[in-house]
């Protein structure tokens, strides 16, 4: 494991350290924010006392939202991105902030504050000269707990759409590579650790003497403008098309594909956001504000889950012409071409079996199902379409049916502790090749055929858009799309480099 | 000529009355010095002097001029504060803290003006960069004094200043402290609770009990003619 662990940071170097820059500044301007917005409400509360606990008290109500909720509240405000992550960081470490500020103002030696009236400071004098800096070492250490905190939360920021190691995490927990989910939680915790080092050593350089070094003084000026430069670092990307991509292996690899096309047929730059956390719900409604300008979708997510339709969306070209203009009526949102996979329920079974009894469709199972065993994760019993609906509809009676953790299904399945199970058409093990898919001759499970959603103002603002996504209509089947997953997934190779060499095999862009 | 004048002057805590139609003057270059049991309202009557409290009801002046109607701040920087337990500032220079009535005002005070204060305080000049709690209790006292004198204020209002200090420091604060009086010819509110000290600095004595004045007199006039039991008993401990 830390074998695989180092590869990854030696393969990968340049995707760390990018991610790394970005992270500092995602944290950076956050802790900018929280440090001048909260020394400036510490200041305010401990001058107005009256109004103290009922700002402390709100702040402290927010501090008990967990971070994942506070992320998800910001979206249909701020919507997905850097941006949500920097003020949903920042209001989480304005507690540190602001109670410091104030605790180290209020309990500064009442005499020392007096005599500083006393003797003709005006009220600004003495918070200047007297208060603030003698609050000083109080605050460091709020600082200090406040940057080790935002540091270690832009690690979940990736929720969201932003950007940072936390992406890296996500990344390796969505494509099930664990060395890559520990890579970035190492990356972390070791930035968080040599920065509370740093600011170790500045506050004892500050304090030599208690009185604040001058030098200090200035490092400390200087972190709002590194953090206004990462803004502007940040808001330059406005120009470029915008990717957005759902938490599964496939939609990197998808998002990569359909980015690497764009890049080189239009001169345009994109960026692409992996593993937006939550989603269609999520990224839909970016989508509509403009965060997003398109990422790929699923016809049945769209019917049921966007749309909110009843029923089934009918097979073929009707049904996902109806799906077409119902998008652009609803949300001014055109779907692009399908590229011919369809992600939905299948049923799989070991090859072996179906060879033997020459089994091909559901209700070629149903005549064998006595003898076999069925494996499956608890909730598709659970579900009205899930099991049940299926076995009454194909009258399967199973030998034995057992209850089984998605992640060890096909282990199961290799042991032959189950012959047939229930699965995605696309994942990636199913390319391993001793097991076949089974034909839904009945249409039970609803159809999940993938195809791009994008904002209509893009497709105005670059005319030969549609017809570069619309290259690719049609070439990626299950067996395409589940080989892909596969090189990702169990081989662990780099999205980007399975998107290329997929578009170099399809003859879409150059051989280089 | 008084240079501070209380004319009937309430003051109470919540519910707690500690100045009640309480009247005093002051004249200009006196060395007054306040002593009184504790709790007595000697602060209070010092902090209506600066400012930092203001009566409920009755008129105090300052020069002639009602209270009310001076720049608050303007007027503490022209009246030095020796704040009861010293109150110096420990995150700034010996120097700096001198020099804090005059910063604030955007002024500060020239090496040779420094210099002679340096040497009127018994201070040296290698404290100047160092920090209140690299002093002793007496050299910070003497900085403490130095600060309140050092924007050359008319009045000086001293709390209990030598509370803290042993006999051989607080012998050589007081010479220190009339030489001072003598030589800028300031007037000083000087609270003690020492009545040998009461005695010895003041050209005039202030005895307050439970916020009422016993008597307000030169120290010879107070030893021979103690007016009430309680200055008496005062005097009697000698
Ligand atoms: N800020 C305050 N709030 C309430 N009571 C006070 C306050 N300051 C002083 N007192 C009370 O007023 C009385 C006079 O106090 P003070 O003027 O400090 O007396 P002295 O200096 O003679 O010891 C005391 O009973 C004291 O407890
Ligand atoms: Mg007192």
């Amino acid at each position: 494991m830390i074998k695989d662990v180092l590869f990854i940071y030696i393969d990968r170097w340049e995707f760390f350290v990018d991610l790394m820059w970005e992270h500092i500044n995602i944290s950076l301007i956050a802790i900018t924010i929280s440090s001048i917005l909260g020394i400036l409400i510490g200041i305010i509360i401990s001058q107005f006392r009256k109004v103290s606990s009922l700002i402390l008290g709100i702040i402290n109500f927010t501090y008990t939202i967990p971070a994942i909720s506070m992320l998800g509240f910001l979206i249909p405000i701020w919507g997905i991105g850097n941006s949500n992550a920097i003020i949903a960081l920042s209001i989480y470490g304005l507690l540190p902030m602001v109670r410091n500020t104030y605790i180290g103002i209020t309990n500064i030696d009442k005499k020392i504050i007096e005599a500083s009236i006393g003797m003709g400071s005006t009220e600004f004098q003495s918070l200047y000269k007297i208060k603030f800096p003698l609050s000083m070492p109080v605050i460091l250490s709020g600082f200090r707990n406040m940057v080790i905190m935002t540091i270690s939360l832009t690690g979940i920021a990736s929720f969201v759409g932003a950007g940072g190691l936390g992406v890296a995490i996500y990344r390796g927990i969505t494509t099930n590579n664990s060395a890559m989910t520990i890579a970035g939680s190492i990356a972390v915790a070791s930035l968080a650790l040599v920065i509370d080092f740093l600011i170790g050593r500045i506050e004892k350089f500050a304090y030599k003497r208690k009185k604040i070094n001058k030098k200090a003084l200035i490092l400390w000026l200087l972190i709002p403008f590194i953090g206004l430069a990462g803004f502007f670092y940040f808001s330059m990307d406005k120009e470029s098309i915008n990717i957005a991509s759902k938490p599964m292996t496939e939609q990197l690899i998808i998002s990569e594909i359909i980015g690497q096309l764009i890049e080189d047929e239009l001169d345009v730059k994109v960026k692409i956001t992996k593993g937006v956390g939550g989603g269609t719900s999520n990224i839909h409604p970016a989508l509509i504000k403009g965060d997003f300008d398109l990422y790929p979708e699923y016809t049945g997510t769209s019917w049921e889950f966007v749309l909110k339709e009843e029923g089934m969306l009918e097979e073929g070209e009707e049904g996902y012409n109806r799906l077409k203009d119902l998008y652009e009526e609803k949300f001014d949102l055109s779907y692009i071409g399908l590229y011919g996979f369809n992600n939905s329920y299948g049923l799989a079974i070991r090859k072996e079996i179906a060879e033997k009894f020459d089994i091909k469709t559901y209700s070629d199972l149903s005549k064998f199902s006595e003898n076999l065993v069925y494996g499956g994760e608890y909730d598709f019993f659970e579900r009205e379409d899930g099991y049940k609906g299926l076995s009454d509809l194909y009258g399967l009676k199973f030998k034995d049916i057992v209850n089984i953790d998605v992640g060890l299904k096909y282990d199961a399945m290799n042991y032959k502790d189950i012959d047939v199970m229930n699965v995605f058409t696309t994942d990636g093990q199913i390319s391993r090749g001793d097991i076949v898919i089974l034909e839904d001759d009945k249409s039970f499970f609803p159809k999940y055929y993938a195809g791009t959603v994008v904002r209509r103002d893009i497709l105005e603002k670059h005319p030969r858009l549609e017809e570069v996504l619309l290259l690719l209509e049609g070439i990626i089947d299950d067996e395409t799309m589940s080989n892909l997953n596969y090189k990702v997934e169990i081989e662990k190779m780099d999205e980007k480099i399975v998107a290329m060499e997929f578009l170099k095999e399809k003859g879409l862009i150059k051989v280089k | 000529m008084n240079i501070i004048e209380f004319k009937n002057i309430y003051k109470s805590y919540n519910q707690n009355i500690v100045l009640e139609n309480f009247s005093l003057n002051i004249e200009k270059g006196e060395f007054i010095t306040v002593i009184g049991s504790s709790g007595s309202g000697k602060t209070t009557v010092l902090k209506l002097i600066n400012g930092l409290i203001t009566p409920d009801k009755g008129e105090i002046l300052i020069d002639n001029q009602s209270i009310e109607k001076i720049d608050k701040i303007k007027l503490r920087r022209k009246i030095g504060y020796v704040i009861q337990g010293i109150g110096l500032f420990p995150h700034l220079s010996v120097k700096k803290n001198i020099n804090y009535v005059l910063e604030l005002g955007g002024k500060s005070l020239n090496e040779v003006d420094l210099n002679i204060l340096i040497e009127k305080m018994g201070l040296e000049k290698k404290m100047m960069d160092r920090f209140p709690d690299e002093l002793s209790g007496g050299q910070q006292q003497r900085v403490g004094i130095a600060r309140a004198v050092a924007a050359n204020p008319d009045i000086l209002l001293m709390d209990e200043p030598f509370g803290a200090v042993d006999d051989i420091t607080r012998k050589s604060l007081q010479k220190e402290i009339k030489i001072i009086h003598k030589n800028l010819g300031i007037t000083i509110f000087f609270i003690t609770h020492d009545i040998r000290e009461a005695l010895k600095l003041g050209s005039k004595v202030l005895i307050m009990d439970k916020g009422e004045i016993h008597q307000y007199s030169t120290p010879d006039n107070i030893r021979e003619n103690p007016k009430t039991k309680f200055v008496k008993q005062l005097v009697g401990i000698i």
